[in-house]
């Protein structure tokens, strides 16, 4: 449908992302301070069995540092929010079966690029982190155990600037108002 | 508010399904309890 360098001409071109501040060093990160992940074991549904299997994915951990720090002995810090990262060269090879026309995937691209579409946020390329870029689908958030994380090591941390970006995407997809009205509780009540 | 100028349709999500489903490795086939 499309090449890799026309995907990565019309990304760059109509992004606001900076791959040279969006990614920063992980060395010394914690676990959920804007880390990813290769081979993290999560849950995704099978649509064709109406079931979940269980697959090794790369992933954003979204879930606070704070909150799974295994100094902090309390309870409910043992399961965090991950999402699954796709990356652009495995969209583009998906890509034909959903867009018929060049133009058409260019098109859903640049959307992207813009934040017109509010679920995917777009990853620049890194080199030796996402050497391509991709992209993060916020409405395939899922949720797995601290332990999948022991021994793995970060291939890629967000900066402060790219943490930004992926904070105002979550706000923004999560948060933005309902477009349906819904009942009032407090009018109900009297 | 952002509007998605171009949504997709339920039934071809599944090509962002196989996506993802690329740049990782299946572990294990869920499987129904039997009854």
């Amino acid at each position: 449908v499309i090449s890799l360098d026309e995907a990565h001409a019309i990304l760059s071109r109509n992004g606001h992302a900076d791959p040279g501040s969006f990614y920063g060093a992980r060395v010394t990160l914690s676990l959920g301070a804007g880390l990813f992940f290769e081979g993290v074991r999560c849950p995704q549904f099978n649509v064709a069995d109406q079931i979940f299997d269980t697959f090794e994915l790369p992933v954003y951990v979204l879930t606070h540092e704070c909150d799974i720090d295994p100094e902090n002995r309390r309870p409910f810090n043992d399961a965090l929010i991950v999402c699954p990262v796709i990356s652009l060269q495995s969209f583009l090879d998906e890509a034909h079966s959903r867009f018929g026309a060049a133009a058409e995937c260019g098109q859903f691209l640049a959307n992207v690029a813009r934040r017109h579409v509010s679920r995917l946020v777009y990853l620049p390329p890194s080199a030796g982190a996402l050497e391509n870029g991709g992209f993060i689908y916020l409405n395939a958030l899922t949720s797995t155990h601290v332990s999948v994380f022991e021994r793995k090591e970060p291939f890629a941390a967000l900066s402060a600037t790219g943490l930004r970006e992926v904070d105002f995407a979550l706000q923004n997809h999560l948060l933005r108002p309902k477009a349906e009205p819904l009942s009032d509780f407090w009018r109900k009540l009297h | 508010v952002s509007v998605d100028p171009m949504p997709i349709s339920r039934q071809d999500d599944a090509f962002l399904r196989r996506a993802i489903l690329r740049g990782g490795r299946l572990v294990a086939r869920g499987r129904l309890s039997e009854k």
